[in-house]
């Protein structure tokens, strides 16, 4: 009968690894990744999961092996033990030099996203805004939409300055971020109202924007998933599969959940170049002059 | 040291002296037992209608939908479901777990297992329970103001939770072809809030319910430490002291420490919010919609500097407690001695001090700065050795056990598998690149309720089930207690479990409606078996508040020591009357003098040196 017990909790941890062992297959798993850091990322989780998993094995299957081994018996004493120092310090060890290491193994990709230069671990030096990008975009948060900002050029004169006030020519669209692969983007995010997250799965990347300052954000992806047509003037995806979303990861409200953009990747900057071309035309066709975009009316993403 | 038994209880014990407004710590302890039991059942329907949107978030829900109003067409507004997530967590936390772990097991436990009479201050006690109730008035009456209850999360980041409307420039509507640049002071004296409707009135009720409870448990925390250093019996070194109590007196000295700042920080948004203090507003101000608040000259980040705090040490608040009970169950069951007392010990202190150095961990990406982080992360990654350290020890105490298989014992094993699993889910999240992709998905949701639910509730039931005789002198029923335990054992993990999953997947927290996004939809089967795992778990407490009022009547009268413990509170009587021991117990040994040679089995603490034929110290 006492059996019983010590089955019930392998079972469980059973099932715990078999559901770490479908998933994957399931596609309950890491979207796909894009972004140029993303494989260390994913690296790293792997080997983490690895890590843990080698001690959630040897703990748990040591329980369950006491759970099945240790029962009471009739005119059986248990072990008198107290402790025992050299165990003591093997199972501090150990650990310690398994996560001193998985400490240090992630340094270098903290510091690759967020642009921190190191020499060697420590000290590490912040590189700051003056990082040489090739596409500049603003990302202004608000409830509940994204509302994104590109320069003329892509690349504007004082770029903090451009962040924080905007020219004239620039384009705006709502909800939706255009790059090319391959480019080196910048991202400046901010908020007029609470705090939001932009968070894209596929980049591996999120950022909480901050009412009152602007947040860097820098990434570069790998793969493209659109292309500008330029005859029927619609972006055409390159394959059913690869929509690759925009979501808004810091409770803001109730619509929180519908910050929903999306992330387009141009195969080219001439395609991309296009695309911002054909949009900006389009744009001044439908602007009154007086309109200033950065002021929002309205009640902006409110359904 | 000795005091004299008190003479008070000969007088005739009146109901509101003995039930209500009374001294005695046991009676405390009750009466957190009992309003927390409330609680948990509120935080649990909660949690309840949090799921069941989560699986149907498009469907009219059946029955429940005639409870909404008219306006939001058989479903609940995606602001209600925010105000639920967000009472859930705050009633869970702050009236179940904390008082739970604090409250009844830190005043029933701490004189009984010290050989103390009383509390150090029995009536100073007293308050820290009757500052609970304005508490639970003002939490509750929350439900019920204008705008709903608090809907900013339990963690109530500024700027969503502490705008006012008495402060603001509301644009006047531009007529047709005019710039609209003209503004007039917004006049609004109802505390609404223009970022959400909850963060009005129910976030000032929010805000000043947490302030009593903060007031409470550090009159609680003040006293505990007190008792524990003053009152011990004679011969109860620190080094002999139960880890029950090591634990709870470690979590008295955190609570000491750290929840000022909490109850200076909740201070803040609540000037916010009624005389536009601007202590979290940005210099530029903030805009929503058409109405503009004034310049402030604060900065929201730093809320979450003052809160996380306070919150990462409470974490452990919510925990350490729980680690101290189970210890002391696994020694009692195991029938062996505590593998490793002194390092049991030691990295319990390790976790409270490393823990108030870990904070930042819960802002990787709130715009702190990066070098910052990996500061924090090194500290949280080294908070993983003394949880790994006191794992083993565990472990090393059921090896060569003997183990006896009560509903106590189950729910104490329970407790450390699953921590296990809380913990090493922890260390995922530590790794800062790793964060920035699970930061705010489910796989934090995966991890809290590993440590807080299927760790620390299961210690608390593993508690009481082991000191209910103690507390009302019946045992708990075992069948329906071993059916409890399997039950909520195996629903906890199919509630749970897939969570991790959730996160890997990129399924963000705290939303509303998960289907209108592409990357989530074939998530969406495994959000509906949890909803389902999680009704069958809810409806399994049942079986144990049942247990607890079956047994209260009907239950097996328990003899002064019914699992052959060896600490102090299984000499006194159960239930103990006023003033706990007929005489003060003079203390021999340490608290684990189980398997020892000779006749016997066990040692207790204060059974004279004489009887055991020899033991190790
Ligand atoms: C091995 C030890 C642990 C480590 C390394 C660890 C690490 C972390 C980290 C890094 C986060 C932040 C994740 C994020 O928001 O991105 C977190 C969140 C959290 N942890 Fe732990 N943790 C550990 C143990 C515990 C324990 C013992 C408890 C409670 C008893 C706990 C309760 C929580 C809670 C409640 C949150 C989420 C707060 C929120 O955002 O709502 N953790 N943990
Ligand atoms: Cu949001
Ligand atoms: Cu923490």
């Amino acid at each position: 009968m006492y059996r019983c017990w010590g089955l019930l909790f392998a079972a469980v941890n059973l099932a715990a690894i078999g559901l770490f062992a479908v998933s994957p297959a399931m596609g309950w798993w890491l979207p796909k990744n894009i972004a140029s850091y993303g494989a260390d990322i994913d690296h790293l989780f792997y080997l983490i999961l690895v890590a843990t998993g080698f001690f959630f094995i040897v703990t748990q299957g040591t329980l369950v092996y006491c759970m099945l081994r240790f029962n009471a018996k009739e005119g059986v004493k248990a072990m008198n033990i107290h402790g025992n120092t050299k165990l003591e310090i093997i199972w501090t060890a150990i650990p310690a030099i398994i996560l001193i290491y998985i400490g240090f193994a992630q340094t270098p990709t903290w510091a690759k996203m967020k642009y921190i230069e190191i020499d060697t671990w420590f000290p590490v030096r912040y590189k700051g805004t003056n990082i040489e990008s090739d596409l500049h975009v603003t990302v202004l948060g608000r409830q509940w939409e994204w509302r994104m900002r590109y320069p003329q050029g892509n690349i504007p004169a004082d770029p903090q300055a451009w962040a924080d006030l905007g020219n004239l020519h620039d384009l705006h669209v709502v909800n939706e971020l255009h790059v090319w692969k391959d480019a080196k983007v910048k991202i400046h995010l901010k908020t007029q109202d609470v705090i939001h997250s932009f968070f894209m799965p596929n980049l591996r990347l999120k950022q909480d924007a901050l009412p009152g300052k602007i947040m860097p954000m820098v990434f570069s992806p790998i793969e493209a998933n659109v292309r500008y047509n330029p005859t029927t003037k619609m972006i055409e995806e390159l394959n059913p599969s690869s929509t690759w979303e925009i979501a808004c990861a810091e409770l803001c409200g109730g619509n929180h959940y519908r910050m929903r953009g999306k992330l387009f990747v141009h195969e080219t900057k001439q395609d991309y170049e296009r695309w911002f071309a054909e949009t900006l035309k389009n744009q001044r066709l439908h602007e009154s002059p007086r309109l200033q975009p950065i002021v929002a009316a309205g009640n902006g993403g409110k359904p | 040291m000795n005091h004299e038994p008190h003479t008070s209880h000969e007088a005739k014990p009146r109901f509101l002296t003995t039930y209500l407004f009374s001294q005695d710590h046991k009676m405390i302890g009750i009466q957190f037992l009992f309003s927390g039991l409330i609680f948990f059942g509120i935080g649990g329907l909660l949690a309840l209608l949090v799921r069941l949107q989560l699986a149907w978030p498009d469907g009219n829900l059946p029955y429940i939908g005639k409870w909404f109003p008219q306006s939001w067409g058989g479903k609940m507004s995606p602001e209600f479901y925010t105000m639920l997530f967000t009472m859930h967590a705050s009633i869970m936390i702050f009236f179940v777990i904390i008082p739970w772990l604090t409250g009844t097991f830190g005043n029933f436990l701490i004189p009984l297992m010290i050989g103390a009479r009383d509390m150090a201050f029995p009536k100073l006690n007293m308050f820290s329970y009757w500052v609970m109730w304005p508490a639970f008035i003002i939490i509750l009456a929350s439900f019920f103001v204008d705008g709903g209850a608090a809907s900013s999360g339990w963690t109530s980041y500024p700027t969503l939770s502490n705008v006012g409307a008495e402060a603001g420039l509301e644009k006047i509507p531009a007529k047709p072809g005019e710039p609209t640049t003209s503004y007039t002071v917004f006049k609004d004296d109802s505390f609404n809030s223009p970022a959400a409707p909850g963060a009005g009135m129910g976030q000032i009720f929010w805000l000043v319910s947490l302030i009593f409870v903060g007031i409470g448990s550090m009159m609680g925390s003040v006293n505990y430490i007190t008792t524990i250093l003053n009152m011990r019996a004679p011969g109860m070194d620190l080094m002999r002291m139960p880890l029950t109590v090591w634990s709870l007196f470690i979590t008295a000295i955190l609570q000491a420490l750290a929840l000022p700042v909490l109850t200076v920080a909740l201070m803040l948004p609540l000037l916010d919010k009624l005389i536009a203090t601007s202590f979290f507003l940005p210099p530029g101000g903030l805009s929503f919609g058409n109405w503009h608040t004034t310049p402030g000259g604060g900065q929201p980040l730093l809320w979450q500097h003052l809160f996380w705090f306070y919150s990462h040490p409470a974490v452990y608040i919510m925990i350490l407690p729980a680690m101290g009970v189970v210890s002391d169950i696994i020694a009692t069951f195991a029938r062996k001695p505590m593998f490793g007392y002194k390092p049991m010990v030691f990295s319990m202190a390790a976790i409270a001090s490393l823990g108030f150095i870990v904070w930042g961990h819960h802002m990787f990406q709130s715009g702190m700065d990066p070098r910052l982080g990996t500061g924090f992360m090194l500290a949280t990654i080294l908070i993983a050795v003394p949880s790994a350290i006191k794992t083993f020890n565990w472990l090393a105490t059921l090896w060569g056990a003997s183990i006896l298989y009560t509903t106590a014992m189950l729910n104490a094993l329970a407790f450390v598998s699953m921590f296990v699993i809380g913990g090493l889910s922890g260390i995922f999240m530590a790794a800062t690149p790793v964060d920035v992709y699970f930061h705010d998905t489910y796989f934090i949701v995966a991890h809290i309720h590993y440590v807080l639910f299927m760790s620390s509730i299961f210690g608390i039931f593993a508690g009481i089930t082991f000191w209910f005789p103690k507390m009302f002198g019946r045992l708990m029923n075992e069948p329906l207690g071993k059916v409890h335990f399997a039950l909520t054992f195996i629903f906890g993990n199919l509630t749970f479990f897939p969570m991790h999953i959730l996160g890997i997947g990129g399924h963000p927290r705290r939303y509303y409606d998960p289907t209108i996004y592409q990357y989530l939809e074939n998530l969406q089967p495994l959000n509906q078996f949890m909803t389902i795992s999680a009704m069958l778990l809810g409806l399994t407490q049942l079986l144990f508040v049942i247990n607890i009022f079956y047994s209260l009547w009907f239950g097996e009268k328990a003899g002064k020591n019914p699992w052959n413990c060896n600490t102090l509170e299984w000499d006194a009587p159960s239930p103990p009357p006023h003033g706990n021991f007929e005489q003060i117990p003079v203390v021999q040994r340490g608290p684990y003098e189980y398997a020892i040679d000779g006749p016997l089995d066990h040692l207790t603490q204060s059974s004279p040196a004489s009887e055991g034929v020899k033991h190790h110290e």
